[in-house]
Formats: structure tokens, C-alpha cells, sequence
């Protein structure tokens, strides 16, 4: 009984000092989160979880005598009392006895007996009070002494629980995973050579399950959920599952577990245990990117992305779109929002990659019916090319003939816009380098405030460099740049212009004309002329029409001139959810707000848990919105 | 009794050629003489694969792996054999010798000392 009292006061000193860690390190990621590394983070993450369970000898005497002074002071009450009420009745106590407050127990007992004796002399209101304040004390007092039983009670069985579940989610994949083909195994064994892992890990395929995942720790294996991965994407895959070998990953998560369930009464491990999942997957990309060259973790990147939205082929595979038509599909919006989302500067790359890693740990919650298929991986390499190219298809010139515009020649990051002055629909991309700008013409505009800006053409622009009309209409749409304070916009020094065509005034038929032959970039760029009403009816018809790239296209149309209402947004969120098409979730969700998440991830824990809706809005209500 | 794969199958041919028991050195030594350069987590993934599928048990040798083949060749070409009959021929056997015969697999000196040796083992089941 006093052992488990003993441990108790352990724990309950630990987790007083491992909160204090935690919600330290809590606000230094929060306030440092850009500067520290991923890694850093995490193993700054683990000390907090050491110091929740090791009991250093120091720590037991600072904070375990500060709960003896307690109790004592406790019980020295408790006797005082009764020392008090013993007194009118036994006049002659030994001094030493009043003032000692060692051997208490006797002490104790004596007085009881005295007090016992003098019986019912007094009883007034003062006793009451003082009566009532006792057996305050003496609640306290038991509470300390015997909740030493209740917490390893709870303790055990938490614990006992998460074995359970741990236990049957192996079984399930051991049955359902096979070995994987030598062949195979062999190109996974030739990745861990490279990367240096000395231990051995087998290798399975399991096709219900939702995304790759490290199992085990004296046996581990890697399972994936399917063996026709292309190149890339089986390495990166690899390189992921090993590195999280490698960081011995699946034992932090254990022992986080561990603090979880011993330090069950503190919500405080809660957040560790959500923070530390979160920095993990973090952690473990960033090792991988750190083995890559630069020229691969673009691709890297988007093998992530394209993993991010597998979850969707096995939905519609209940229904009746086969599994190649949504795997194209999804590629198709994948890209789009990819596409859109570099225009206009919504890069959020990294939280998708979370998103991603995320849902690999919350694989181990649950699993889905249906294989992956390779479509649903996007063709990461195509895109630089694609990106190029975009730049010079549209409009006149002699499409063989001119430079193509490469991502090469812009400064850093490189974006391309499309801008709609009536009547000219023109594409501009920044920022150029500064010696890539001499290599083609230019011109200097002057802009509304005075300022100068020296705008480049492309050859299939050129011709424009003399169209008085038109430099007047970019001098407008820069200096409205400029006046977009914060916006990525406003910052542009040095941009090309890759083409222009006069389409004229009539801002519904093109708005409809691009949305029929799917010109995304042009319709994004003529729906901001729209009436709210009128961009509403364009979301209404994208979601009819099951048309992703539209959909968020439009929302972010609203969103930028504040108005999207949230209660619009929640409909069709809800709307999506019925109708099981998990990518519009995804990009609705990210739109709502943090009452609204909140809700959504409350309902679906509760009721559907095991879905690929639970898995995004895990990701997206915990990161935040950012 | 579990099929094994290819890469399997030479793991047990450099085990079954080292006397039915080899240290994990001799495993890898057997397998470079053929040109099989396999890596480290691959040959010990299928060592203990056919650990599991039973065809192998281990031991140690001091600090050393030691893996003894607790089906021997002949057996294994055996049940094999059977498998094939009965999956390919459907329990057949002269199907199989007649194939034989046709694809000139078995010449007719190689039928008749067939046939005596099957006359012979037949009269010793009697």
C-alpha cells in the first residue's frame, strides 16, 4: 500500500515538472517553429517525454518532500485539533509532547484516546467550524494516501487496452499482408544498403491497407499497400518507412504511449502526444529530403501530394466509377489545385506533406477496402516540363520557333499568373533573373505612383511591346498590384510577359467560354470580374459537375474579396461528405474555420472514424489554419 | 509442404550443396560464385522466410548463424514432382512420360529401363 503510495507521489512529481516542460517547449516551437529543424523539435519532444518517465533522486526530494511537508502539515492539523480539544481536559502535558511532531503516530493515538475520554466537554459553533475544516484536512489527507490505488488502476488498464488494440491490428495485417516478391524485396533491400540500416526488415504487401506503414520492433516489417509502385515513388516510400526505422521511431511512439497512460489524469500528455505525432512524420521527411539532391525533392514533394489524395479511388470503387477513370480524375485534380494554388500563392506544400505523414501513422486506426492503383501517383516530373510549357502555349507566335520560357530563368520561386484588363487577357510570370531580363525585349512602364517598372516580353509577346493601349492597361494592373499591400502581387520587380490576346468586353461569355473548354488559367482569371451572385452560380455548377479545379478556383475568388460566408462553405462541405467525394471535402475544409473544424472533427471521431474524411480533417484541424 | 520462390530455391541449393547446413557466410560465398550479388536484408528476409514455411531450422555456432535444411533435396524434387503431376497432368502419370517421349525428352533406352524399374517396384509393393 505505502509502495504504490510511494510510486504515486513519483508520478504526481513528474508530471508537475513534465508540464512545465511541456507547455515550455510547446511556446518555443509555437514562436521558433520556422527556425528550429523538424528533428530538433522532435528530440527536444522526447526530453519532455524522458523527464515524464524517469525519476531522477533529485526530483523525488524537491517535490517529494514538498507532498511530505504536506501531509505533514495535513496530519499535524488533524492532531493539533484534537490536541486542542484534549487540552481543557489534561493540564499537565509534557511541553515536549505539544511541540513534537515526529513520532505523530502515537502521538496520534494517545490524543484520540484522551479526546475520546474528555469526551462531549465541549461542543459549541467554534468546534463545528474547526470540525468541518478537519475533516476537510483529513479528505485531503486519504486522498494523497489512497490514490495511489485508483491512478495504477487506471494506468493498467489504459495500458493494458492499447496493447490490445496494437495486438489486433497486427493480427490483421499479418493475415492479409504477403511477402513480398523477392524481386522486389531485393530493390528495398538495395535502398536500405544506401541508406546505411543495419538491421534486417521485411517487406509485405497489403492491399486493404490505406497507406505504407513500419510495423514491429524486434521483427519489423515495411507493408505496403501495393506492389506496383513506380520508381520513384517505391523509393521515396522506402526512404520514408526507413527512416522512420532508422529514428526508431516506433519505440518513441511506444514510450509516449507509456507517459499517456501513467500520466492519464494530466491533459497536458495530450498535447505532447499530438504534438509529437504531428513533428514525427515532420521529422522523418526531413531526414529523407536531407539524403536527396535538390533536384529531387520537388519530386519527392509530389509523390507525397499524390499519395495525399489515394484515399478517393477506393470510395468511388464502391460505386460505379472503375477504379482507372478515378485514378485519371483524381490525377486531374490534383494537378489543378497544384496548378491553381501556385497562381496564387496559396503554396502549402509543407502542410500537405504533413497532411500526408499524418495519415500514414493513422493508418494504424484503421484500413480500407480496395487497392491502389498507380494512376493515383502524380507524375511529378512532367510538371517542370508542364510548367514551361503553359508559358508559351497560348496566343500567337510561332509556337516551334521561340525560347521556351523554363523555370530556369526566374529568380527563386517562380510564379505565373493571368490577368484580365478588358480587353486584353494577358499571362505574366515573375520574377525574371536579372540577366535572364537582358536576353529579352522590354520595356520600362511608369506606374500610377511615378514609379518605373521594366516589364519583359517573351517572343510570342512581342508584338504587344508596341500596343500603346495595351502598356497603358498593364500600367494599371501593376500599380493595383502595388496597391495590394502584403500580397504577393505587390512585390514584383521584374516580370515577363509570355502572351496576350484581345478577347474583348464580354466578361460572361469568356468566363463561360473558358469554363466549357476548361482553360482554368483563363477562367480564374475573368470570374474575379464577376458579381458575387454570379461566381456562387459558377460554384454551384463546379459542384454539380464535379469539376475540382473550378471549385477551388471560385472559392478562393470569394475568399480573397471576403466574400465567402462560412455557412456557404459548410453546406457544401456537408453536401461532399454525403456524397462521399472526399477531394471536394478536402478542398472545402480548408476554407472553414476553427469553430467549424472543430465540429467536424468532434462528429466525425464519433462517428466515422475509420474514414479518409476523419484522416484529412485530423490533418487539417490540427495543424491549425495557417 | 509451402512453394518456395525462385530466390528461394537457391538458398537451399547453397545450403543443400554445403552438406545440408551452412553458416550465413557460406550462404553468401555459394551465391556470389553464381553472380548472385543479393543484398544483406534480402538473403536474411528469405532465410527466414523458409525458417517459417519450415524448410529450415536455425541454430548458433558461437556468435554465427547456422542454417540446417530440415528437407532434403530429394524430397523436395519429390514433392515437386508430385505437385507438378497432379496440377499439370492432373494426376497423369503417362501423360507426363508420353509428353516426354513426344518432345524427345526421353529417349527409348532411358522408357524401357523406365518401364523394368517400375515393373520391379511394383512386384516389391506386392
Amino acid at each position: 500500500m505505502s509502495c504504490m503510495n510511494e510510486m504515486w507521489k513519483v508520478v504526481l512529481s513528474l508530471s508537475l515538472s513534465g508540464t512545465v516542460m511541456i507547455i515550455s517547449i510547446f511556446l518555443l516551437c509555437r514562436v521558433f517553429r520556422k527556425k528550429f529543424s523538424r528533428r530538433w523539435q522532435y528530440s527536444i519532444w522526447l526530453v519532455a517525454v524522458a523527464r515524464l518517465l524517469v525519476p531522477f533522486s533529485m526530483e523525488i526530494n524537491v517535490t517529494g518532500s514538498a507532498l511530505a511537508e504536506l501531509e505533514r502539515h495535513a496530519g499535524q492539523a488533524v492532531w493539533q485539533q484534537e490536541d486542542f480539544e484534549a487540552v481543557p481536559a489534561e493540564s499537565d502535558l509534557p511541553e515536549s509532547e505539544a511541540a513534537d511532531v515526529s513520532p505523530l503516530m502515537e502521538k496520534r493515538s494517545e490524543d484520540t484516546e484522551e479526546a475520546d475520554r474528555s469526551g462531549d466537554g465541549a461542543s459549541g459553533p467554534e468546534e463545528q467550524g474547526y470540525k468541518a475544516s478537519l475533516s476537510a484536512f483529513r479528505v485531503a489527507d486519504g486522498l494523497l494516501r489512497h490514490a495511489g490505488v485508483l491512478w495504477l488502476a487506471v494506468a493498467a488498464l489504459l495500458l493494458i487496452r492499447k496493447i490490445t488494440v496494437y495486438q489486433s491490428f497486427a493480427q490483421y495485417a499479418r493475415a492479409g499482408g504477403v511477402p513480398a516478391k523477392p524481386e522486389l524485396l531485393e530493390r528495398f533491400g538495395q535502398i536500405a544498403e544506401e541508406m546505411g540500416i543495419r538491421g534486417t526488415v521485411e517487406l509485405w504487401i497489403h492491399p486493404m491497407l490505406s497507406s505504407p506503414l513500419l510495423m514491429g520492433w524486434v521483427r519489423p516489417v515495411v507493408i505496403l499497400p501495393s506492389e506496383q509502385l513506380p520508381e520513384k515513388e517505391f523509393r521515396y516510400t522506402v526512404m520514408h518507412e526507413l527512416s522512420h526505422y532508422r529514428r526508431r521511431d516506433v519505440c518513441c511512439k511506444w514510450l509516449v504511449q507509456l507517459a499517456v497512460c501513467l500520466h492519464w489524469f494530466n491533459p497536458f500528455v495530450r498535447l505532447l502526444e499530438r504534438e509529437m505525432d504531428r513533428v514525427c512524420e515532420l521529422a522523418c521527411d526531413e531526414a529523407v529530403l536531407d539524403m536527396l539532391a535538390a533536384e529531387e525533392k520537388r519530386t519527392y514533394g509530389d509523390t507525397l501530394l499524390g499519395a495525399a489524395g489515394s484515399c478517393s479511388p477506393w470510395v468511388h470503387r464502391a460505386g460505379a466509377v472503375t477504379l482507372h477513370e478515378s485514378g485519371k480524375r483524381l490525377k486531374e485534380r490534383l494537378e489543378a489545385i497544384m496548378a491553381y494554388r501556385k497562381k496564387t500563392g496559396w503554396v502549402r506544400a509543407l502542410s500537405m506533406a504533413l497532411a500526408v505523414g499524418v495519415t500514414g501513422s493513422a493508418a494504424v486506426l484503421g484500413a480500407y477496402a480496395g487497392p491502389k492503383t498507380e494512376e493515383t501517383y502524380a507524375e511529378g516530373t512532367d510538371r517542370e516540363k508542364n510548367d514551361a510549357e503553359t508559358l508559351r502555349f497560348f496566343g500567337g507566335g510561332d509556337a516551334e520557333n521561340e525560347r521556351p520560357l523554363t523555370s530556369g530563368v526566374f529568380d527563386g520561386n517562380f510564379y505565373q499568373s493571368v490577368f484580365y484588363q478588358a480587353p486584353y487577357l494577358f499571362f505574366v510570370g515573375y520574377d525574371l533573373k536579372e540577366e535572364a531580363a537582358a536576353q529579352y525585349a522590354g520595356k520600362e512602364i511608369t506606374l500610377e505612383d511615378g514609379e518605373r517598372l521594366y516589364v519583359s516580353f517573351a517572343d510570342s509577346a512581342r508584338d504587344r511591346m508596341e500596343d500603346e493601349a495595351f502598356l497603358e492597361v498593364l500600367g494599371r494592373q501593376f500599380s493595383e498590384f502595388r496597391s495590394r499591400d502584403g500580397s504577393r502581387v505587390s512585390g514584383i520587380r521584374r516580370p515577363i510577359i509570355s502572351s496576350v490576346e484581345e478577347v474583348g468586353y464580354d466578361v460572361e461569355g469568356l468566363t463561360a467560354k473558358y469554363y466549357e473548354e476548361d482553360e482554368m488559367g483563363c477562367f480564374s482569371a475573368m470570374i474575379s470580374e464577376l458579381s458575387a451572385d454570379r461566381q456562387k452560380d459558377y460554384l454551384e455548377k463546379a459542384f454539380e459537375q464535379d469539376h475540382a479545379a473550378v471549385l477551388s478556383i471560385v472559392l478562393g475568388c470569394l475568399h480573397e474579396d471576403g466574400r465567402l460566408e462560412e455557412a456557404l462553405v459548410n453546406s457544401y462541405a456537408a453536401r461532399a461528405y454525403e456524397n462521399d467525394d472526399v477531394g471536394f471535402f478536402c478542398i472545402l475544409f480548408d476554407y472553414l474555420g476553427e469553430e467549424a473544424r472543430r465540429e467536424w472533427y468532434e462528429k466525425l471521431k464519433r462517428e466515422d472514424w475509420k474514414s479518409p474524411f476523419y484522416q484529412i480533417v485530423i490533418q487539417e484541424y490540427l495543424t491549425g489554419a495557417a | 509442404m509451402q512453394q518456395v520462390s525462385d530466390y528461394e530455391l537457391e538458398l537451399m541449393k547453397a545450403i543443400w550443396g554445403n552438406g545440408g547446413t551452412a553458416l550465413y557466410a557460406q550462404i553468401v560465398e555459394a551465391l556470389s560464385g553464381k553472380g548472385m550479388d543479393w543484398t544483406k536484408n534480402t538473403i536474411i528476409t528469405l532465410l527466414s522466410r523458409l525458417v517459417d514455411k519450415g524448410y529450415l531450422k536455425t541454430g548458433k555456432i558461437g556468435r554465427r548463424n547456422q542454417y540446417t535444411a530440415l528437407v532434403s533435396e530429394n524430397e523436395y524434387r519429390i514433392t515437386q514432382t508430385e505437385h507438378f503431376v497432379n496440377k499439370i497432368y492432373e494426376g497423369d502419370v503417362k501423360g507426363l512420360v508420353s509428353a516426354l517421349i513426344r518432345t524427345d525428352c526421353l529417349t527409348e533406352e532411358d522408357y524401357e529401363e523406365l518401364r523394368r524399374y517400375w515393373e520391379k517396384a511394383g512386384e516389391l509393393h506386392e
